[in-house]
């Protein structure tokens, strides 16, 4: 028998009872009698962020209650959804969640930290409700500019935000609001310089706010941990809510999941006409393959273009600029204009950010072929 | 305090709609984690490090190197295809087709291929599905060497011609020599390679489009015409039923522009 199935026994032997004591009495009698691992499981769980690759994490801005009397709840943090509800339960290691059954060793949870899956591994946070009153922080932090160790965050009266690298300088722009979850209060950033939709930027739960600073728990950009925001100034009508750099449109950028290459199509043949057509100049020695790899964003500004150069053999060779220039150019005027790039798979979907590589074999300065 | 509530309240409302398509996706991602092995992105670093975790063997390598392919990170593909060739010489077969269809490089796919052919000299290995002499035809193909290339590519098909018959012999291999016999101004050559070609496989875009080339090259226009029209249809057709940039053979590339630029060419008095 199972939690779910002691848990109708139960409800029938509370019935009458008074609803308050009948809830006590079933969270304490599950607590006691649920398996280590449900016991280790139990609870509510803040998305912290997907593992996409090893050094690739997309945030997650979910989150998981796993009630000690079987019901499983699985929301958004910031209450933009209506959450699913359904059961939860464990058996001989086996975790069930809602219909999903998954073998043991694939959700754990140590120190704090729950992770589901070795795949894609969704690490989620334990989270303590700390009480706050969500006005009184929106007073205080909209309107100013505040810094953590690592990044400056300007949160404007109009919704708009912006988060600048202390170390880079490069500023991107988003939308921010706060959220309540239970009695907590969450700083919430997401979209992109255009609009809301476009994935989140690390959820951050205020635990304290003083007119000096503000403290948050959540990801760190090293670890799960707490991050304090030192109050800067106030922000002044010269502070601009846009990007002072190329941004990609979704916050989850990583280029192997938006990557697209010339492969065999049509585009291949029309990019290789155009370069190999017109008779170029001739330089002797400039052979290898020169790699250039950009991104497109959605609305089709380009950006993060990065140029390899390799000799007939493979190893590291710097490519005259009168070679590479052109190339470069033909990618940013011929290639990163083609709007036909960012078209979404599905019809009536937005257009995507795209990682685009070029690979061109050259002899003599001359190029020969467009790596598939 | 009104404008405070419209900020409050407006987002949540543009919100719902994104959010319940995030935790749509969360949900399915949940359910993609019950898996142990789900191998859709071949070219992340986790994949690489997951080949690093497997038993050594050549097949394992070689797809280690085709992770770095896949990256675009060709000179470290690189060096794992000679590291894989010197741990395990079979891989010279495949190493050198890889270096030919990926890296389109000639030299060190002829070395691989020289290599893997000297192990049997008495004898044609396949690699893949092609025998090594056809991937080398295909290569002396790509450095403009004609003459070698029919040669290797008549390794490849006359012994099966002589034992099985043609119609045992893949379609593709006939278009390849027919590619070549053209260049050497061959053409009658080459259109007996396209009708063989054609018998076994009588709705290739590809042997129509080169048939058209022939035709043109020994004058017979109309039926040049009426090739290259049936090459639109049946690349039309190939398309309608294939993923964008997929070709009926990766070795012999089509593109429809050939085909309307050649069609457009006959018209021109």
């Amino acid at each position: 028998m199972n939690t779910v199935d002691w848990l109708i026994v139960l409800k029938g032997y509370m019935k009458g009872k008074s609803l308050w004591i009948g809830i006590f009495y079933c969270a304490a009698f599950f607590m006691y009698t649920l398996p280590s691992t449900a016991q280790q499981l139990a609870g509510t769980w803040i998305g912290v962020h997907t593992e996409w690759d090893i050094d690739d994490f997309c945030p997650l801005p979910t989150y998981l209650k796993l009630d000690a009397d079987g019901s499983y709840t699985l929301g958004m943090a910031d209450g933009s959804a209506s959450p699913i509800q359904t059961t939860w339960a464990v058996q001989n290691d086996t975790v069930r969640l809602d219909t999903v059954h998954y073998a043991p060793g694939l959700v754990t949870a140590e120190n704090g930290l729950l992770r589901i899956g070795k795949l894609y591994p969704m690490v989620f946070r334990q989270f303590t409700d700390i009480a706050l009153d969500s006005a009184l922080v929106h007073n205080q932090l909209v309107g100013r500019v505040w810094q953590s160790d690592s990044s400056t965050v300007a949160l404007f009266a109009d919704g708009r935000a912006t988060i600048e690298s202390r170390r880079t300088k490069q500023r991107t722009a988003h939308f921010w609001r706060l959220a309540r979850f239970g009695m907590s209060v969450f700083l919430a950033i997401r979209g992109n310089q255009y609009n809301r939709d476009a994935g989140y930027k690390p959820l951050w739960q205020v635990i304290e706010t003083k007119p000096n600073g503000f403290w948050v728990v959540g990801w760190t950009g090293r670890a799960v941990g707490t991050e304090t925001f030192r109050f800067i100034r106030v922000i002044t009508p010269a502070d601009l809510a846009e990007p002072n750099t190329f941004q990609t449109c979704t916050n989850c950028f990583t280029r192997a999941f938006f990557a697209i290459s010339p492969g065999r199509s049509a585009r291949r043949y029309e990019m290789l006409q155009r370069l190999t057509k017109q008779e170029k100049p001739v330089f002797p020695g400039q052979s290898g393959l020169v790699r250039i790899a950009f991104v497109v964003n959605c609305r089709g500004e380009s950006g993060h273009y990065e140029l390899t150069g390799l000799d007939t053999d493979y190893c590291p060779k710097p490519f005259d600029t009168r070679v590479t220039d052109p190339l470069l150019t033909f990618c940013r005027n011929y290639v990163a204009t083609d709007a036909t790039l960012r078209e979404p798979n599905r019809p009536g979907d937005r257009p995507d950010d795209v990682a685009i590589t070029l690979t061109f074999r050259l002899i003599d300065g001359r190029v020969t072929d467009l790596l598939p | 305090m009104r404008t405070l509530l419209i900020l409050l309240l407006l987002p949540l409302t543009a919100l719902a709609q994104y959010g319940e398509r995030y935790l749509e996706s969360s949900a399915w991602l949940l359910a993609q984690n019950r898996a142990t092995r789900f191998g859709f992105a071949y070219n992340t670093k986790r994949e690489a490090a997951r080949w690093d975790t497997i038993t050594a063997t050549g097949e394992n390598y070689r797809f280690r190197a085709l992770n770095h392919v896949w990256q675009y990170e060709y000179e470290r593909a690189a060096e794992w295809f000679e590291k894989t060739t010197a741990l395990f010489p079979e891989e010279h077969g495949a190493a050198g087709e890889f270096y030919l269809r990926f890296i389109c490089d000639p030299i060190r796919a002829l070395r691989h291929l020289d290599a893997f052919d000297a192990r049997t000299p008495t004898f044609d290995d396949m690699v893949n599905h092609n025998p090594v002499s056809y991937l080398r035809g295909l290569t002396f193909r790509y450095l403009n060497d004609h003459q070698k290339a029919i040669e290797q590519f008549s390794k490849a098909i006359d012994p099966l011609v002589d034992k099985h018959g043609a119609e045992w012999v893949n379609y593709r291999h006939f278009i390849s020599r027919a590619v070549s016999y053209l260049a050497l101004n061959q053409p009658e050559k080459a259109l007996a390679d396209l009708d063989k070609a054609n018998k076994n496989y009588g709705q290739s875009a590809l042997v129509q489009y080169h048939r058209g080339r022939v035709l043109q090259q020994l004058g017979r226009v109309t039926e040049a015409r009426t090739a290259f029209q049936d090459a639109s249809f049946f690349f039309k057709a190939y398309r309608a039923n294939h993923y964008e940039g997929t070709q009926e053979d990766e070795f012999n590339l089509l593109y429809e522009a050939q085909i309307d630029e050649a069609l457009a060419a006959l018209k021109k008095p």
